[in-house]
């Protein structure tokens, strides 16, 4: 079989099959890099931000950009060689000049730092050090997960009434022996895997956010594929955050945090790309080497002639022990073959959408997930579900709800409505909070703690007090401290 | 030797443990686990909360109007017949003031609503309620098994939907009535919604969670007090209720896309109930982009209250869909046929028959 890319006189041949068309590894990686650099050039703002504008002298026209890097997701990983090869290019076509930098930023959690570290190591030295010796573009950044508990000042204690879904909410400021850590978050309160899943994603994005934030960086590339961005739509809409798809997916206006604008966008650059398409493109490349889960990146579908995926570890999963998120890469999984343009119609269909008009007069930001609420749903879950019981009719009734009183059940009972009241009360009395009439939680934050958290009670950072994120000692010297750490060779260095 | 009474099996008093009770009234056993919330409740307050639900969905979405007369679109399946039962029972406790009329379309699928359509005169019996019934055959000249055997099963369902829709429309304005009122339910509703978005139906997508829909060139109005009630609770509460319902699915494949969105939707049911719901939740905020305008296209834009140019009812279009897909029907017409012939009657009726066999 014979790539279909290639000029007639000089065909290779077809590795990958892909959207009914075969490519040569050659024409493949131009495919790809062509898709994603279209996004990346996709308005005037992200070309200015990307290109080599002259005068060289002016910095201030040289972009910053913040790519969050995961390595146990090969979206990222091909966004970051794609942009790679772009500087690359610049570097060689404008004479040892760039048009952009890029902070590389990791997030890790105390299991994986070192696993981490090391796969970094292996990346810092193939790819990043060769344009790092001409001038400072990349910067790597390491947080640990915890930083969101650790550089807030002040925390959320969240209820709800089971009642009538009102939500209460109390502050206070945090001591350096009450700190609290993601393990205990996720052990303590989480019911359930889905819960786990999502408040550690939130954590995730409000860290990315907030480093972008504070770093002063112009564009978040989130490597985000077609088939994941499908995926996080519909789940957005199957966990009731339907309301949130259009600010997601929006990269036309600059990003907000906790109402206050901000300078940076945000970007999809591989929106364009199916997951089978990097998944194979990490093959062809030969970059699986630098995740940290290789088996689980083998095992993913991808669309090579030749190397068909392992046999999957999801696919022995019961559907009852997998996360929302989980269920739905499997439907999307298992639609594509018979219903392809599935995955593109979702995406093009969420592009169409906008905001939705708030019905409550004053918007405000959601105390977990920091997005925009437009409706009140506690009004709205309370209209639709009833709570109170048909009444007690015989003495025998009476006698079991005395039981029922006087039992470890009923007691537990009243330990969670003694802790309603005492936040309620604090919530009500707390007169310096301007903000205690806005609305606290989203309907999806809103239901999360309605059934999948312990006593529908939890304790959560106050975003807007966090900081101090980038610390701005070793800011400038962030990549040869790594470098340093990597144990690289001192030439390197600054 | 003195007498022992022997103990009495049947009314011999039951212990219930105290995790058994019902979760709100503490007071009950519990019988079941509410689909909604799996909430353990007792009969009485399952009952009491689904009714007094749908209750508040009507006066928050003010529903009826006092005086009004309403058609209930009653196929005798689950969903129809509680409404029917819900209707009648929270008209007498809450006083709306509304007069019920039960209004049956018969599509002609021998072996399958003409089954449900005499449950549905059952129903006009026990609750004493009118009932009319009007036929595809009358108002069409066709029968859905006739329609089958010219157009294949695949596409059963467009045409029984399109025609359905307009029937009920038809017959309640022959009755002189201006709302009909449907047992869809919140599981149609999130999966409509859900449909709406895999396929990108945008121009559904904004009022496909509407709970009533009405137009400005139609009299009649129609609604879903159904809208937030799970299907599985309906199906319970008949239970319990002991209702009179005809519980056989329509013989007609149901759209094969449709199905897979269904099991979807019963996987996440199984890990968060209250899927359906947020997923109703988010189709009320769906908004779409206002239209970049075009002035080089001149594009016909939707009018709305448009009548068909053919049959006088609402369209979007100069030919109504119904009227449409007759066209390519009658050109389809077989020219010549036997006479006395069954071999139309559709799947239906071989499974009725096969049903009856016994050995």
């Amino acid at each position: 079989m014979e790539c279909q890319r290639c000029p007639v006189t000089a065909k290779n041949l077809a590795t990958v099959l892909s959207r009914k068309e075969e490519f040569c590894d050659e024409c493949f990686i131009k495919f790809v890099s062509t898709k994603q650099r279209k996004q990346m050039m996709k308005d005037e703002f992200f070309r200015n931000l990307f290109k080599v504008v002259y005068p060289l002298e002016d910095k201030s026209s040289v972009g910053k950009i913040l790519l969050p890097l995961s390595l146990s997701d090969s979206g990222s990983l091909v966004m970051l060689d794609i942009v790679h090869d772009l500087l690359l290019e610049q570097n060689k076509q404008h004479n040892n000049h760039m048009g952009f930098t890029v902070d590389i930023l990791t997030i890790s959690t105390e299991d994986n730092l070192s696993i981490i570290k090391q796969h970094m190591k292996l990346l810092v030295e193939e790819k990043m050090l060769e344009l790092n010796e001409i001038s400072d573009v990349y910067k790597v950044h390491f947080i640990d997960i915890n930083e969101f508990f650790n550089k807030t000042s002040s925390v959320s204690n969240l209820i709800i009434d089971d009642g009538n879904f009102e939500i209460f909410a109390r502050s206070r400021s945090m001591g350096n022996d009450d700190r609290l850590s993601l393990k205990e978050i996720l052990s303590e309160y989480c019911l359930s895997n889905s819960s786990r899943t999502d408040l550690t994603s939130i954590m995730k994005t409000q860290l990315i956010k907030h480093f972008a934030f504070e770093n002063g960086n112009d564009a978040i590339l989130w490597g985000h594929s077609m088939t994941k961005l499908s995926e996080v739509i519909i789940s957005l809409v199957v966990k009731g955050k339907g309301s949130q798809i259009a600010t997601f997916l929006d990269s036309e206006s600059f990003d907000t945090l906790d109402n206050k604008p901000c300078n940076y966008k945000n970007l999809y650059p591989m929106k364009d790309l199916l997951s089978v398409e990097i998944e194979s493109f990490l093959q062809v490349r030969d970059m699986t080497k630098f995740l940290i889960n290789i088996e689980e990146a083998n095992s993913k579908p991808n669309c090579l002639i030749s190397k068909k995926p392992t046999s999957s570890i999801n696919q022995q999963k019961l559907i009852k022990n997998m996360t929302i998120n989980e269920i739905t890469t499997k439907y999307f999984q298992d639609i594509q073959n018979d219903y392809s343009n599935i995955i593109s119609t979702v995406l093009r269909t969420a592009d169409k959408l906008a905001e939705p008009k708030p019905t409550i007069t004053k918007t405000s930001q959601c105390q977990i997930c920091q997005s925009k609420i437009y409706t009140n749903p506690s009004n709205w879950l309370d209209r639709i579900t009833v709570t109170s019981p048909y009444p007690r009719e015989t003495s025998e009734e009476e006698h079991l709800f005395k039981q029922w009183q006087d039992s470890k059940l009923g007691q537990s009972h009243t330990h969670y409505v003694m802790l309603l009241n005492e936040i309620k009360k604090d919530s009500i009395n707390n007169d310096d909070d301007s903000n205690n009439n806005d609305m606290k939680l989203c309907y999806g934050c809103l239901i999360l703690l309605n059934t999948s958290i312990k006593d529908k009670n939890l304790v959560w950072p106050r975003v807007n007090t966090m900081s101090s994120l980038v610390n701005p000692t070793n800011e400038d010297k962030e990549l040869s401290g790594i470098l340093n750490q990597f144990e690289i060779n001192s030439d390197v260095e600054e | 030797m003195s007498f022992t009474a022997p103990s009495d099996p049947v009314n011999r008093p039951v212990k219930v443990k105290i995790s058994q009770l019902c979760e709100l009234c503490h007071s009950r056993k519990a019988f079941i686990k509410r689909p909604k919330n799996l909430s353990k409740l007792c009969k009485q307050c399952f009952c009491l909360v689904f009714e007094t639900e749908i209750h508040n969905t009507i006066m928050a979405n003010n529903l009826f109007q006092r005086g009004e007369r309403i058609a209930v679109g009653a196929s005798g399946g689950k969903d129809s017949t509680v409404l029917a039962h819900m209707l009648k029972l929270l008209n007498d406790r809450y006083d709306y003031g509304i007069e019920i009329v039960l209004l049956s379309i018969d599509e002609g699928i021998v072996g399958y609503r003409d089954d449900s359509l005499a449950t549905v005169k059952r129903n006009q019996q026990q609750y004493g309620l009118p009932l009319e019934i009007f036929s595809f055959k009358d108002l069409y000249d066709w029968t859905m098994d006739e329609i089958v055997s010219v157009a294949g099963i695949r596409n059963s369902c467009t045409y029984c939907g399109v025609f359905r829709r307009q029937s009920l429309d038809r017959g309640a304005a022959k009755l002189g009535i201006s709302h009909v009122v449907t047992g869809h339910n919140a599981d149609d509703m999130a999966e409509t919604v859900l449909m709406n978005i895999l396929r990108g139906d945008v121009a559904r997508l904004e009022k496909s969670t509407a709970i009533i829909t009405q137009s400005s060139g139609s009299p009649i109005k129609r609604s879903k007090p159904f809208k937030y009630s799970y299907q599985k609770e309906i199906v319970l509460y008949a239970h319990y209720m002991k209702l009179d319902y005809f519980s056989t699915e329509c013989t007609y494949a149901p759209e094969a896309f449709r199905g897979t969105a269904r099991e979807y939707m019963k996987n996440l049911e199984a890990i968060r109930p209250s899927c359906i719901v947020d997923i109703i939740q988010s189709g009320e905020n769906l908004a779409l982009k206002a239209k970049k305008s075009n002035a080089k296209k001149s594009v016909v834009k939707f009018v709305d209250g448009n009548r068909c140019t053919k049959c006088g009812y609402l369209s979007s279009n100069s030919v109504c869909k119904a009227c449409m897909l007759l066209e390519g029907l009658e050109k389809s017409r077989a020219q010549v046929a036997i006479e006395n012939d069954t071999s139309a009657d559709g799947a239906a009726k071989n499974l009725r028959a096969l049903e009856k066999l016994s050995f």
